[in-house]
């Protein structure tokens, strides 16, 4: 249990997360939907695990921010779907926020002027 | 949507295989083969039983995850290091189980609900005069008070009366005699049974005459009639007169003890006055108090019953005491029934509870050593970044795991015990059949586990878990980081040694009392003699049958080989009948008084038999039957309340005192007799002759007293061919050696004075344990320094003084502790100690001196390892 390796993973699981709440802004979509849709919008550089994507939706759900329906999909088959609660838009924006200072604190120091 | 709430792990499964469906779809979309597409999915979803599993990991708490880790980090480093968690594990395994045991006892015996009816509204009502001395053995009512109650009872319902019985069985089997009880019809109704078969009493079958009917009890429907229900209906025969069987009990109904074999109705008494006093009979009775009614209620209201009556008759008078006016007592059966061993009970179980205390101080000495010696772990694993909570939280995890393992092992030691209280414990003891390892008993053994765990665990968890990383890494394992625990341990060492003290103090005090009441004078010499009892039957149960039958079985027994002498008497010391009466002494006061003894009626032989002492005059004589003039022998308690005017005993004659018309001279006096053992306190007696005045209650039992000269035992096989030859009709029964069952009376004394001492002798030896492992502890720690002073010249007997200097000062603080304690705990013991004074100079001195020298001994390995230290070996040492 050693400490460095836990904020590594805290560090993607944020990130993860971050992606999840932004790609469900769109509306609800399942656990597919949402893979794709952040392979999409990347440009294909953030290629998700596919296996972590579940735990992290389960991690939004005890959190409140996302909830859960059952529907049909697209061609008309039974489906999950995901979807941002109030709770999460809120969040969203602290996130938003907070990823885009740090990712202008390390632009800065990366390149200093 | 359904507004419910739902369980987001419910579709786990589904949602997956949706995910991998699609992907499959989508390459076989991109031009794939379907197998080829659905592997692809596959590998790229990677495995789908660690997601499973890393989604459930969500959603478990976070402290089962830990407290699971903990607990096998726990077990994996006990199994590295198994010797510290084994001592650590027998300990409390031997102390949970102990007191498991203890507690079903206690349990079972004092607070178990009786197993019929709302037990805590069953009662026991009884009569007494404020003030007055009574000599009843047991709380009794008046037959006017129970009648006048009956007829309008409001706080109790059903109101019984009973009597214990004992019937000679013939017809449909063997002929036997049992044990029963006669009650009021009523009394089914206060426990609130139904029969197992036919019915019980009807009220009509409680008046005399109408009372030829009878209620068996379940265990013995079973062995007589094999649990036949054609049983109900049949005739037996009880004491010669045909009886018809209505009905059977319940299975495991008996009352008012054990081993009731049948039930008679008690038929109360008649009211029919007698030369103008009405006659007086008691007996006891219960009762149900009625819904909402409290015991003061109706308290109040049989009072005030009795109080209606008008005055007390003298016969009342007699049998209660001459005090203030009558009232009426009530009180729960169950309290009861279990106050005379509640204290002993009590006490037990204090002193079960401190011997775990002990072996939890031992094993949280043994857990800050193991902190002591992982203190370089603990401080990486704070460097780490383990908070310090979270390592006193491992911590605990470990005790609470070898408490665990202590515990489950514990209840091993608690079902041995269990199974063995009915043969260890007397048969005194009431309800022994209602202690077993049951539910109550697993959840208490939980508790003592949990309380155990953390007993033993939390002062070392605290101590050894570092403040912080810094102060860990830069201090560990420094002499100065362990002189705050090292003071923890020698407070444990302290407190064992005074709570060991307390139980020694304590139990000497009861081994004391219990020489001493071994020790006591019963009155009689019963070693080499043989009780035995013949019963008369029916109608041949007359005073002059009892004299003829008597009188040939004692001729026939004295000429028996090895029988010295032989006596019967209408009851004997340690019999369970007792025949009280009361007369009226007329002395040279202006008041009458009213005097009560029990009543023996003797032949010759029997004072001389039992070796009763003869104090003053003589014991009666073969001529005293024939006299004119009734000849007694008063006992000397008698002579001390009543005729305690410093006048001559011997001589005095009184006129119409036993019966009228008839003169009585008091011919000798005899020492005093405990009738009923070694608890027992004198009471006074006389002792009549057989005569044709019959005045005296003679009752139907020849109680024959046999005095050998080899073992009395040997006697016994042939009384029962005497008697039958005499008398086919008449039973020989209860044949005992007097010995034995007059130290069986002793019997709840020894039983209490044994598991004390037990219980002492293991917080010694605990104490002793502890006191080794931490000087022990200490020598190695100081290994260098004795190395040091070996060097600069100090003796080998130097060495050893330090040592030794240690634990007697750990030592003498205990017990200097447990001595203050003790005198405060001995007044507690007052009830259970017999003529031995709380502060008892013996105890008190002999128990802290066993300490002393068992302290001494625990020193011994210590000392010897510091006096063979090799100076230059212990210098290198790091």
């Amino acid at each position: 249990m050693s400490t460095e390796e836990g904020d590594r993973v805290e560090l993607l699981q944020g990130t993860l997360d971050l992606l999840i709440l932004q790609t469900l802004r769109q509306g609800a979509a399942h656990g597919h939907e949402i893979m794709q849709a952040i392979k999409r919008r990347s440009d294909a550089v953030l290629q998700v695990e596919q296996g972590s994507l579940y735990p992290a939706l389960h991690r939004l759900i005890k959190r409140g921010w996302i909830g859960f329906d059952h529907g049909t999909s697209d061609n008309n088959r039974r489906a999950k779907y995901y979807r941002l609660t109030a709770k999460g838009r809120r969040q969203l924006a602290v996130e938003t926020s907070k990823w885009e200072r740090l990712a202008r604190a390390m632009a800065r120091v990366l390149r200093p002027a | 949507m359904s507004p419910r709430r739902r369980d987001p792990l419910d579709d786990l499964d589904q949602d997956i295989r949706d995910h991998l469906r699609r992907e499959t779809e989508e390459n076989i979309a991109r031009g794939m083969m379907p197998a080829a597409a659905a592997a692809a999915a596959r590998r790229a979803f990677g495995s789908v039983a660690l997601t499973t599993e890393a989604v459930r990991a969500v959603w478990t708490p976070v402290w089962i995850d830990r407290v699971a880790q903990d607990a096998s980090y726990a077990v994996r480093s006990f199994v590295r290091a198994p010797g510290f968690a084994i001592v650590a594990m027998l300990t409390l395994a031997l102390g949970i189980g102990v007191n498991t045991a203890i507690f079903s006892l206690v349990y079972g015996v004092l607070m178990r609900p009786l197993p019929f009816g709302e037990s805590a509204r069953v009662v026991r009502v009884s009569e007494y005069h404020a003030g007055g001395r009574s000599t009843l053995r047991d709380a009794m009512i008046a037959n006017q008070t129970f009648e006048a109650w009956r007829r309008a009872p409001r706080a109790v319902d059903a109101l019984a009366a009973y009597a214990e019985r004992a019937y000679d069985v013939s017809g449909g089997g063997d002929a036997e005699r049992i044990r029963a009880t006669a009650v009021s019809p009523a009394l089914f109704r206060v426990f609130g049974l139904t029969p197992a078969a036919g019915r019980f009493f009807d009220d009509r079958e409680a008046l005399a005459g109408a009372d030829t009917v009878i209620v068996l009890a379940y265990g013995y429907w079973q062995q007589r009639f094999g649990g036949r229900s054609d049983a109900v209906g049949r005739t037996i025969v009880l004491d010669g007169q045909p009886r018809v069987i209505v009905g059977v009990a319940p299975a495991g109904f008996s009352f008012p003890d054990r081993d009731r074999r049948l039930f008679t109705p008690f038929v109360v008494p008649r009211l029919q006055t007698d030369a103008g006093d009405p006659q007086v009979r008691v007996f006891p009775a219960i009762a149900r108090l009625a819904p909402g009614a409290t015991i003061a209620q109706a308290e109040a209201e049989g009072t005030a019953v009795v109080r209606a009556l008008g005055p007390p008759p003298i016969a009342a008078d007699l049998l209660f005491g001459k005090g203030g006016a009558a009232a009426v007592r009530v009180r729960a059966v169950i309290d009861e029934l279990t106050a005379p061993v509640r204290p002993m009970m009590l006490m037990l179980g204090a002193g079960v509870v401190l011997v775990l205390l002990v072996g939890c101080a031992n094993v949280a000495n043994l857990f800050l050593f193991r902190g002591a010696s992982r203190a370089r772990e603990l401080a990486i694993r704070s460097a780490i970044g383990a908070g310090r909570a979270r390592i006193v939280q491992q911590l605990l995890t470990e005790s609470l795991v070898i408490a665990g393992a202590g515990g489950i092992l514990g209840m091993l030691v608690a079902w041995r015990l269990i199974a063995s209280w009915p043969a260890l414990a007397p048969r005194s003891v009431p309800r022994l059949d209602q202690v077993q390892l049951d539910w109550t008993a697993l959840a208490f053994a939980v508790v003592a586990t949990v309380a155990a765990g953390l007993l033993a665990g939390v002062a070392p968890a605290l101590h050894s878990a570092p403040s912080g990383p810094a102060a860990a890494l830069r201090e560990a394992p420094g002499p100065s980081s362990t002189r705050a625990a090292s003071r923890v341990r020698q407070a444990l060492l302290v407190l064992e040694t005074a709570v060991a003290v307390v139980l020694l103090v304590s139990s000497s005090l009861l081994v004391r009392s219990f020489v001493r009441v071994l020790a006591r004078n019963p009155g009689y010499d019963a070693s080499h003699v043989l009780a035995s009892r013949v019963s008369l039957q029916g109608g041949a149960a007359t005073a002059a049958r009892w004299q003829q039958l008597a009188a040939a079985i004692l001729d026939r027994v004295r000429a028996l080989p090895g029988v010295e002498s032989a006596g019967a008497a209408s009851m004997a010391p340690l019999g369970d009948s007792t025949f009280t009466i009361g007369f009226r002494l007329a002395g040279d006061r202006a008041e009458p008084v009213i005097a009560r003894a029990r009543g023996y009626v003797v032949t010759p032989g029997y004072a001389e038999a039992l070796r009763l002492r003869l104090i003053q005059g003589r014991f009666l004589t073969a001529a005293d039957a024939a006299s004119a003039i009734e000849a007694m022998v008063v006992n000397e308690q008698f002579a001390s309340i009543y005729l305690n005017d410093g006048k001559p005993i011997l001589g005095r004659r009184y006129a119409g005192l036993l019966a009228p018309g008839v003169t009585t001279e008091i011919v000798g006096v005899f020492g005093n007799v405990l009738k009923n053992g070694l608890l027992d306190a004198p009471e006074p007696e006389i002792l009549v002759a057989l005569g044709n005045h019959g005045l005296i209650n003679i009752g139907r039992d020849i109680n024959l007293v046999i005095r050998t000269s080899g073992d009395p035992a040997a006697v016994a096989p042939a009384l029962p061919s005497i008697v039958r030859d005499l008398d086919p009709g008449a039973p020989v029964h209860n044949t005992t050696v007097l010995a034995t069952v007059l130290s069986a009376t002793a019997g709840e004394t020894r039983f209490a004075t044994t598991l004390l001492a037990g219980f002492a002798a293991l917080a010694l030896g605990l104490a002793a344990v502890g006191l080794y492992g931490v000087l022990s502890y200490d020598v190695s720690r100081r290994w260098r320094e004795l190395g040091v002073r070996a060097a600069l010249g100090a003796t080998r007997s130097r060495l050893v003084a330090l040592v030794v200097a240690e634990g007697l000062g750990l030592s003498a603080a205990g017990i200097a502790a447990g001595i203050a304690a003790a005198a405060g705990v001995a007044r507690l013991l007052r009830t259970l100690v017999f003529e031995i004074g709380p502060l008892d100079p013996v105890s008190f001195v002999a128990a802290p001196a066993i300490a002393l020298i068992v302290a001494l001994a625990a020193c011994g390995i210590p000392a010897w390892r510091a006096s063979a230290l090799d100076p230059a070996a212990a210098l290198r040492t790091e």
